[in-house]
């Protein structure tokens, strides 16, 4: 509780005695200070920045708005700087000239500093003086510094290392005056550490008896390269991957919406990992996988959009009265989870103000937002077959081949005369090329004719967006770009049939769910008569369709339409007005049919054949799959939000030039600035990436940081307490090592091998993996895999969430998933965001709110009542009994050698080890006393099945079970 | 190294795991409850000062508390102001005719002519507090109530309506203003948690993110706890005794070996938790039990009603009445199921209104008598409140929407100023007039009586300080006896 208590400024009035007394003491600190010769300089960063961080920079930090007497503490140039009243906060080697040691000791409440919370302590206070009298050196905040290179150190007992981390490790603690860890963990306790750590999953009795093999060393070599090739692995480390991506199925709120396909981001998030993507690719398939050149996978030929699901996975509300600020707010959430996860930096905090404690502006955070609104959430249309992309590019270029060949030139405007107040907003010029396109059905040249279903060609439409030229039957969305509403209605003139357009305030979408507010924003287009396989869309009429945007104006927003199945949409013209109807709407085709001079040849004919074959092959193909996926949108810099309002806009800031990134490698920001992003972001020079990414795996394979908080790398953060090892690992993982290569290593060395001693003192330095608790999943996964019912298929949908009369509240699924989860692995489990797993949530998976880097380890009632009486504890219990009794195997007479060998089964499942006699006598005795447990009406297997299924249960709420020596 | 800072994201600590966390954490988490002296309830003179309370951060309060617990009652979906504490007889001038004042966007933005109230005012009791006829037995303690006629929230929607009155955020994922008060201030009843939630059927929109403790530990979560069925998930044995005991010495045989192999502290602290759940097993019929609560209480708070929401709701109240007695120190009531939604009435005011009046209006008059008579009042802060109010313009013809710009909320007991009114919405109750208020200011008044600063109650987490009042709240001043 004592680490706890130190947050919160509490408690005790200050005493201007205690003042007196406290100047007295730093007095005679110093005094014996002078008398004794090795006194240490303060380290900026490690002792003197979190003193003034916490009490100073709140009102004189990096907030320019929040800063009190002009006074900037956090810079050596300002602090030093004469203020009005003639006199410097910090006079370097100076202390009788430095106010602010006056000021932390003064006891007038009006002068005394800080003026409200906790007072500095004693030590505190010394150490600034100290820090001055030493010249008040500033150095730049650990985070911010580039990566060192620093050799490996010396160290005394080298024979201890196996290698490079080792090194450090042990340089780390005989700086403190520690030895190596006397002593490895025994073959079994090292086999349970590496398989759960590595698989999530405990290790199979094979494993165990070819540990215990003496001699050869490279068996533990070969195990960990065999954990590492086992697909559980992704399902392991994606789960870790999961946290930080607050990944969920539903989006909370209200009616705890779906979030659809949310399931194939986990399923690409534990791909990557297994098949050992580069973690530089790895992350900026996530920001911007729709941009890069393709990469196949996962059956598809281009699985990196998938990725970028990872943009879309958090809350969000239905029916925001004001949309605008929904989408500030979604916008932040978001800043947040790319803050904490790339940077290690809360640049969310930086949304109204400047951060108070570290140097990020506000413009930062606009720089990201800005990235994030021009980025669009779309359900898109992936390939599945890898020839479909040809097929499609040969049949659009051989239409328009013939188009040329043809001689087929678009007809001259029809409008004479627009109409006062009218505004095109878009003519879908050049076919839209424009607008942005998903799937194939969308035509991709502009081109002046159709190819009809009967193979011959029709002249087109001119200037429009067409998702008929090729084939009805081609599926794919398109986007038009992003506008600005200024007038009261907006007119699509269009036609088509079976299919869907609709209008994007502000890139909401959840009108899907529910219209409320959005009334009419989504349409359809009914089956039009004539149409099908040989109809002429020429003969459909064109319309317009009317949106009031009364209560948008200045919202910006787009169009998108979607031909999900047999039908098409063409879009010609895109209009708006201060009425609701446009005088003479025919009159607004900006451009007539195609005038096609010559509609043979061979040459046309020739193309014409040509696209006859392709779009033949394309239709054949695999169909795509629906994803949750990223999609460019505008390309429109984001002013500052003047105190975080979303309303009142300062200057614009440049998107994806975050000067927290330093100089940019690339010059030119195109579209959202994703692509931008992630070159700075992953640029092997900069160090938030690698540092806050190797962190995370060393996290979680010794189940504590180099850094403490993986999140924070700020000034309110932890410090490193082995920076030369952060940095020798973030070095390894920019310089292109990937995450299993990175894990190999740790898990390689003797640090990761040492057994936890008790009673070492870690708070500053490096210790062997202590005992720990199992993460939730591992414990149900664990359960389900003793019990024999561990189904280890990959992928898919989640398993349907099961329900308890104590998950209650809107959106509840009308049905409840199985007791066990049809036996697959926890992170195949459907995440509800409104009906999380009481599981789960007792043994601390975080809730899916923001990243989390680092998982709480609670020890609370909850978690023994789940053992104890939990459905499916008891389930599982029986199950493994089951497992164990099969039919036919029971004697009339129970056989103690049958006992004595089950035992010893159910011993080496639940703890990879043997039992002790003891506990082999214990075992036999309570079977002994469950069987004698009167039950008329059971047969010997009944009976059996009953004590073995009591052992079992027993052997779940052990705490040998959970814990991992 | 600044240790407090290494738990950033959600509900993060360390290994909790020493002998003391443990016990800290012993009444807490999802189930809890119980051990020795459950059911002894705790005298009130251990509120301000150095009682060694555990899972707290403030080693004192930083003022003489005037309230020891909190009973939120919470009143789902948004009661109309104006049909219940807030009378506006201009109304009936207008009735039916469009509505004279500017409107500002609303929910469903489908919005009518002016409605009245359909029902009448009468004054109570010595103060002469106006309330409706909607409560006939409210109305019978209004000398207790204050009556805050000025409140407002920044949202129009539920959900985020809802993390905004509950956490002071209005996105998910924030600690509940009952999760800071167990933070702060933690249980009286070392075995009971410091902050439940009975839930009464409708858990609010928002879900339990609603009852989170955000990024305070786990332990300060809301515990549900229902009324029927199972009380605390998994608190019901699932053997008999005697296997169950049979159970017990074999794993404590076993764990024994392996905490002494480890000598691990997260072992034995597992250990006495495991025992600690035995115990629970036990504990939490007995203290949800409300057969020994004397007839004429029963029928006090509707036991008998012939309305089953009136029945669920009076065991809710009675509930509260008994973890507050035990040292509880949030008990959040939610609504139960009416005829048709909550207070949420967008269409047919009359008949939803009257439901959920129904449900809770002889349940609370009875909890507060009922505190009165035990002399817990005085210690207990009520707070009776929705998330936003209604519009004074109908919906449709006979609903009305959210209106978040002025609404009605109530305290009582708990060293709050009895039988007062404080501020004023327009002649129409649409918008707060005179001294509206914040939800952050209700928080800042609610930690007030329980001794609390709301400006120096932190958590650090995501690399800055989090209160649950974030930069605002002021105290309600005329609320403060």
């Amino acid at each position: 509780m004592d680490e706890l208590r130190g947050s919160v400024c509490d408690v005790q009035p200050v005493l201007f005695s205690s003042y007196i007394f406290k100047g007295a003491m730093v007095g005679l600190l110093l005094i014996g200070r002078a008398l004794s010769s090795d006194v240490k300089i303060p380290d900026f960063t490690r002792d003197v920045r979190p003193v003034l961080a916490a009490k100073c920079y709140p009102c004189h930090g990096p907030d320019g708005e929040a800063r009190k007497a002009g006074l900037r503490l956090d810079r050596f140039e300002t602090a030093t700087l004469r203020l009005k009243s003639g006199r410097s906060a910090i006079s370097p080697k100076n202390r009788g000239e430095s106010e602010i040691l006056k000021r932390v000791v003064n006891p007038d409440p009006e002068l005394h500093m800080p003026p409200r919370g906790e007072p500095l302590t004693f030590e505190e206070v010394d150490t600034l003086t100290r820090w001055i009298e030493s010249g008040a050196v500033y150095s730049e905040p650990w985070a911010f510094r580039s990566l060192s290179d620093a050799p490996l150190p010396a160290v005394s007992n080298l024979d201890w290392c196996f290698g490079g981390i080792d090194q450090f490790v042990l340089a780390s603690r005989e700086s403190r005056g520690w030895a190596a860890p006397s002593r490895d963990v025994d073959s079994s306790g090292i086999l349970r550490r590496l398989s759960f750590d590595l698989r999530g999953l405990p290790p199979e009795a094979a494993d165990l008896s070819e540990m215990r093999e003496e001699g050869e060393g490279d068996r533990y070599t070969r195990l960990v390269d065999r954990y590492l090739a086992d697909p559980a692995f992704g399902e392991r480390w994606g789960r870790h991957w999961l946290d930080l991506a607050r990944y969920a199925e539903s989006l909370g709120h209200e009616f705890d919406f779906d979030i659809p396909y949310a399931w194939r981001y986990r399923d690409y998030v534990i791909d990557a990992l297994n098949t050992d993507l580069a973690p530089s690719r790895f992350v900026s398939e996530q920001i911007a996988g729709d941009l890069l050149t393709p990469r196949a996978g996962m059956g598809l030929p281009n699985a990196a959009p998938l990725g970028t699901a990872w943009w879309f996975l958090g809350p969000a509300t239905h029916a925001p009265v004001d949309v605008r600020q929904d989408e500030a707010d979604r916008t932040a959430g978001a800043v947040d989870v790319v803050g904490r996860t790339f940077f290690g930096l809360s640049i969310a905090c930086a949304r109204c103000h400047d951060h108070k404690f570290d140097p990020i502006p506000t413009r930062d955070f606009y720089s990201l937002a800005g990235v994030i609104r021009n980025t669009r959430r779309i359900e898109g249309f992936l390939d599945t077959d890898p020839d479909a992309v040809g097929y499609a590019g040969v049949a659009y270029r051989a239409l328009s081949a013939a188009s040329v060949a043809g001689g087929v030139v678009p007809r001259a405007s029809m409008i004479a005369d627009r109409a006062a107040g009218v505004e095109v907003i878009d003519a879908a010029a050049n076919g839209g090329a424009e607008w942005s396109r998903s799937g194939h059905a969308f035509d991709t040249s502009g081109v002046g004719f159709r190819l009809a279903s009967d193979g011959t060609l029709r002249t087109a439409e001119s200037g429009t967006l067409d998702s008929s030229r090729l084939s009805h039957r081609l599926t794919g969305s398109a986007r038009s770009r992003d506008f600005t509403v200024s007038k009261r209605y907006l007119h699509l003139r269009l036609r088509g049939s079976e299919a869907a357009f609709r209008l994007s305030i502000d890139n909401y979408w959840l009108d899907g769910r529910v219209s409320l507010l959005f009334e009419g924003f989504r349409r359809k287009l009914a089956r039009a008569d004539g149409v099908g396989a040989t109809g002429d869309p020429r003969n459909v009429a064109w319309k317009l369709e009317t949106f009031d945007l009364a209560r948008y104006q200045g919202e910006r927003v787009h169009i998108e339409v979607l031909d999900e199945g047999e039908g098409w949409i063409e879009v010609d013209t895109v209009l708006a007005s201060d009425s609701a109807t446009v005088p003479d709407a025919g009159g607004w085709d900006t451009d007539g049919p195609f005038e096609a001079s010559i509609t043979s040849g061979a040459t046309v004919e020739q193309a014409r054949l040509s696209a006859v074959e392709a779009r033949r092959a394309l239709l054949e193909c695999k169909p795509a799959i629906r994803a949750l996926v990223a999609d460019e949108g505008g390309a429109l810099d984001e002013p500052v939000h003047l105190r975080g309002s979303s309303r009142k806009y300062g200057e614009p800031s440049p998107r994806a030039r975050l000067s927290i990134l330093g100089t940019p490698p690339v010059e030119k920001v195109s579209g959202s600035g994703r692509l931008a992003l992630i070159a700075s972001l992953t640029d092997p020079a900069r160090p938030f990436l690698w540092r806050t990414t190797a962190n995370r795996v060393w996290l979680k394979l010794f189940g504590r940081g180099i850094v403490e908080t993986p999140d924070d790398f700020g000034q309110l953060g932890a410090s490193p307490w082995s920076a030369e090892l952060l940095d020798y690992l973030a070095g390894k993982l920019a310089s292109g090592v990937t995450f299993k290569q990175l894990i190999r290593e740790i898990v390689l060395s003797h640090a990761y091998r040492a057994a936890p001693e008790i009673g070492e003192d870690l708070s500053m330095a490096w210790g062997p993996v202590p005992v720990r608790r199992l993460d939730a999943e591992v414990i149900r996964d664990t359960l389900l895999s003793s019990a024999r019912v561990l189904d280890r298929k990959a992928g898919g949908v989640g398993v349907q969430a099961r329900l308890t009369e104590h998950m209650q509240g809107r959106g509840r699924p009308g049905t409840s998933g199985p007791v066990d989860g049809a036996g697959r692995r926890s992170v195949y489990l459907e995440s509800r965001r409104n009906f999380l797993d009481p599981f789960l949530q007792a043994f601390d998976q975080p809730p899916p709110s923001t990243s989390c880097g680092r998982r709480h380890a609670s020890n609370v009632p909850a978690q023994a009542l789940a053992f104890l009486n939990s459905e499916l504890v008891h389930l599982l219990a029986g199950r493994w009994a089951e497992a164990m009794v099969p039919e036919g195997s029971v004697a009339r007479v129970p056989d103690v050698g049958v006992d004595r060998s089950l035992i010893g089964q159910l011993w080496l499942t639940a703890y990879s080890r043997s039992p002790r006699d003891t506990e082999l006598e214990a075992a036999l005795d309570f079977l002994a006393a469950e069987r004698a447990v009167a039950d008329v009406g059971l047969t010997p297997l009944q009976r059996d099945r009953r004590a073995y299924t009591a052992l079992n249960h027993t052997l779940f709420a052990s705490k040998e079970f959970v814990f991992l020596r | 190294m600044n240790i407090q800072s290494q738990y950033p994201c959600g509900r993060t600590r360390p290994a909790a795991f020493s002998r003391r966390e443990m016990l800290a954490s012993a009444g807490s988490g999802v189930g809890l409850m119980a051990l020795a002296g459950l059911f002894g309830g705790i005298s009130s003179e251990k509120v301000h000062g150095e009682v060694p309370l555990l899972g707290r951060v403030l080693a004192a309060t930083h003022r003489p508390a005037r309230a020891r617990s909190v009973i939120f009652l919470y009143q789902d979906g948004g009661p109309g102001q104006m049909d219940t504490f807030d009378p506006k007889p201009r109304l009936k001038e207008y009735n039916g005719k469009p509505f004279p004042m500017k409107i500002s966007a609303t929910q469903f933005n489908n919005n009518g002519n002016t409605l009245a109230s359909p029902w009448g005012f009468r004054q109570y009791g010595a103060s002469g507090l106006p309330v409706s006829d909607l409560f006939p037995n409210i109305s019978r303690v209004a000398d207790e109530l204050c009556v805050v006629r000025s409140m407002t929230s920044d949202f129009s929607e539920h959900t985020n309506a809802n993390y905004f009155l509950h956490t002071g955020i209005g996105i998910p994922g924030r600690p509940s203003m009952g999760a800071w008060t167990s933070y702060g201030l933690g249980s009286e009843n070392d075995n009971l948690p410091g902050f439940v939630v009975i839930e009464g059927g409708l858990v609010p929109p928002g879900g339990l993110d609603c009852f989170s403790a955000g990024f305070l530990p786990a332990r300060h979560q809301g515990s549900i706890m229902r009324p029927r069925g199972e009380t605390v998930a998994d608190a019901t044995p699932r053997d008999t005794p005697e296997a169950q005991q049979r159970k017990r010495q074999l794993i404590a045989r076993l764990d024994s070996a392996f905490a002494h192999q480890t000598g691990a502290e997260a072992v034995e602290s597992a250990i006495a938790n495991h025992e600690l759940a035995y115990r629970m097993q036990a504990a939490v019929p007995e203290l949800s039990s409300l057969d020994g609560e004397s007839k004429e209480t029963q029928s006090l708070y509707g036991f008998d009603s012939p309305f089953e929401p009136t029945r669920i709701y009076a065991r809710e109240c009675c509930l509260a009445r008994r973890l507050v007695e035990r040292g509880v120190r949030f008990v959040e009531v939610t609504c139960p199921r009416t005829i048709g939604d909550r207070w949420d009435q967008h269409g047919d005011l009359k008949a939803g209104h009257e439901a959920n009046a129904r449900a809770v209006d002889q349940p609370i008059a009875a909890l507060i008598q009922d505190l009165r008579r035990r002399g817990l009042l005085e210690s207990t802060l009520l707070v009776w409140a929705g998330e936003f109010g209604r519009t004074p313009f109908a919906q449709g013809s006979n609903g009305r929407d959210h209106n978040p710009f002025g609404f009605t909320v109530w305290m009582a007991g708990g060293g709050i100023k009895p039988g007062t009114s404080i501020g004023a919405t327009d002649e129409f109750g649409y918008r707060a007039v005179e001294s509206p208020y914040k939800i952050h200011d209700l928080h800042a008044t609610l930690m007030h009586q329980m001794g609390v600063d709301h400006r120096r109650l932190t958590f650090r987490s995501g690399g800055r300080d989090h209160r649950l009042t974030d930069v605002h709240g002021e105290l309600i001043q005329g609320a403060l006896l």
